[in-house]
């Protein structure tokens, strides 16, 4: 990997990590969500700047090409992040049920009472 | 014993009235509450209008949703048993007493209306029916009991599942998987044979892709309440 390369890659997750900031900053995305974000960004960084890490994890592995592992480690991570995703709508959609039930029993209440 | 008809209605503004009707004068004893599940047509204004007593949900929860806010409305006023009896028309009123006196005197804890033990009236499409033999059978392998009408929209219920149901009940497509589960649970279900009318007015909200995705979901939800056993 060429200096270049590396400073550029740098730069590119420099800019992702303030995005994410600027969004935590402003409550767009809650800080508790953005912390797999931060973490995946960390260990890109590290990689960068050691690339050497990235061969040492690919033996490892026993895999053959560092682009295999990456694509590997990223599709888990992305699996990972989406699961967590899934179940935190399942249970957001069980809490917005019981709330319109709430709300619509309540209402019905009102609506008797006047 | 305070007994109320759950009356789920999804764009049922040409057959509300008519089915509340039927339970007024052919199921005595019976109160009645529609659920109008934020129906997209005139449901709303129809019950306003004819002074019917309904519960408006603000978004659309499906018919599992549907119901249970039913149930819970039942609990809260202290209802002793609760039916659920569609919106379409399909159902007939005339049973309901029948079906309360065997859930008392048999001392069930469900009592399902089932168009499949004497054959009559409106037997669904061909292709519906083996759907529904196929849930039966699958029931029936992992509970051990044989259940007709697994897909039946008639059913009454005690205050026992009306708090079970109040707690958990699946969102949409309720029906074969709430049966196997109380099943599970050793409660008590007994069929009972009624006829029921073709739909006359409205849409089936099961078009025929969806019935495939029926199929599967409700096949897995049913092993998975069996994993949970
Ligand atoms: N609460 C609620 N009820 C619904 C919804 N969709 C349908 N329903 C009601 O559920 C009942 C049964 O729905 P249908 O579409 O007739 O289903 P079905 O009786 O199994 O199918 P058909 O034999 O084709 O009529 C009716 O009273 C509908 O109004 C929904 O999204 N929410
Ligand atoms: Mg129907």
């Amino acid at each position: 990997m060429t200096l270049r390369l590396q400073i550029i890659i740098a730069a590119a997750l420099i800019l992702l990590l303030l995005m994410i900031g600027g969004a935590v900053r402003a409550k767009r995305l809650e800080f508790r969500f953005s912390l797999p974000w931060l973490l995946l960004l960390v260990v890109l960084l590290v990689m960068d700047i050691f690339p050497g890490i990235v061969d040492w994890v690919t033996k490892l592995l026993g895999i053959e090409l560092p682009i295999n592992m990456l694509t590997f480690c990223g599709l888990g991570f992305a699996f990972v992040l989406i699961f967590s995703l899934t179940t935190t709508i399942s249970r957001l959609n069980e809490r917005q049920k019981k709330l319109v039930q709430e709300i619509a029993l309540l209402k019905k209440r009102l609506d008797e009472d006047l | 014993m305070k007994k109320i008809a759950i009356i789920p209605a999804y764009n049922e503004e040409k057959s509300i009235v008519q089915v509340v009707r039927d339970i007024q004068e052919n199921a005595p004893g019976f109160d009645y509450v529609v659920i109008n599940d934020c129906s997209t047509d005139h449901t709303r204004q129809v019950c306003i209008e004819n002074g019917l007593n309904f519960v408006d949900l603000p978004v659309n929860l499906g018919i599992g949703g549907g119901v249970q806010t039913g149930y819970r409305y039942a609990l809260e006023r202290g209802y002793d048993i609760a039916v659920q009896f569609d919106g379409d028309g399909q159902h007939d009123a005339a049973y309901l007493n029948e079906m309360a006196r065997v859930l008392t005197e048999k001392q069930c804890d469900m009592v399902i209306g089932s168009r499949f033990i004497k054959k009559e009236g409106f037997q669904s499409s061909y292709m519906r029916q083996i759907g529904i033999r196929y849930f039966g059978w699958l029931i029936k392998l992992l509970t051990g009991q044989m259940i007709t009408d697994a897909t039946s929209g008639m059913r009454m219920i005690g205050k026992d599942l009306m708090e079970i149901f109040a707690a958990d009940y699946p969102r949409d497509y309720p029906e074969p998987e709430s049966t196997a589960a109380m099943l599970l649970k050793k409660k008590k279900i007994v069929e009972y044979p009624v006829k029921m009318r073709a739909r006359t007015e409205g849409v089936s909200s099961i078009s025929p892709l969806k019935s495939v995705y029926y199929m599967i979901k409700v096949s897995m939800a049913i092993i998975l309440v069996w994993t949970r056993r």
